[in-house]
């Protein structure tokens, strides 16, 4: 089940990481491993391999935002601002999975009935609200 | 003409994110297709590359009705085996709804592919 909270913590983006996005061949979960730079930039080089990690597949690998959060990723119930849209995290098995809103969409923090309908439309009401 | 796929790829990617690179198994095709979908309603791909060589751009069109937008690149004589792809955009998109589709086709079919409008390569293209 996924879950969100109305109201929210926002988060500033406040770099460039990048990342390894693997799916365990066991129960289907996504594990992310955070990797430097350099080690993102050699995947693009011909002859180039695909990472390993046992007992899983590898999905992709990217950049992503940093956020200010000791993990520098976003938590359950905050979100950052991309390009005027709010990129909200939810409550799932995915680490990464999250929902986007226009920002005008959230006021102090909380997410307007008018987003709230966005989102049961995107998730076709299976959104547990909390 | 039927179009011959002799395999295929795609990759989703989250909000955010410029750069994303994902693995294909070019088995036996010659000519590799790339294309890469987003409802930013920009075109803000610049490169897509397989095994470190970059693809031709065909161009990019507007696709739906909903802004769904896609950028079409070739490339001759793929390397085969499983190789990296990496898309790049020049911004950081706030959707998370960005595909890469790979497919490769005859060489005969080059010429017939390049003489059509993008928006019909998209079409040919986009993920089933």
């Amino acid at each position: 089940m996924k879950s969100l909270n109305k109201k929210l913590t926002k988060r500033d983006i406040v770099g460039t990481q990048y990342i390894h996005t693997f799916q365990s061949l066991v129960d289907g979960s996504i594990f992310v491993q955070v990797i430097s730079e350099k080690e993102y930039k050699d995947l693009g080089k011909q002859g180039a391999g695909q990472p390993q990690k046992e007992g899983y597949i590898w999905l992709h690998s990217s950049d992503y935002p940093k956020v200010n959060t000791p993990s520098g990723f976003l938590g359950e119930n905050e979100y950052m601002i991309i390009e005027g849209d709010a990129v909200i995290k939810i409550d799932s098995p995915d680490p990464l999975e999250t929902v986007e809103l226009k920002k005008e969409n959230i006021v102090n923090d909380t997410i307007t009935e008018t987003g709230v309908v966005d989102i049961n439309k995107a998730f076709k009401n299976k959104i547990l609200w909390q | 003409m039927a179009i011959a796929r002799d395999s295929s790829a795609q990759a989703q990617s989250g909000a955010g994110v410029t750069s994303l690179t994902f693995a294909h198994n070019n088995v036996a095709g010659n000519i590799m297709w790339m294309s890469a979908y987003s409802n930013s309603g920009s075109d803000n791909f610049t490169s897509a590359a397989f095994n470190g060589t970059n693809g031709t751009k065909v161009g990019s069109s507007v696709l739906n009705a909903d802004g769904t937008y896609t950028t079409v690149w070739y490339l001759a004589s793929p390397a085969t085996g499983t190789n990296n792809v990496v898309l790049t955009r020049s911004v950081a998109p706030h959707e998370s709804v960005e595909l890469l589709f790979l497919t490769q086709t005859l060489r005969l079919l080059e010429y017939q592919m390049q003489t059509q409008p993008t928006r019909e390569l998209g079409q040919i293209l986009r993920p089933l």
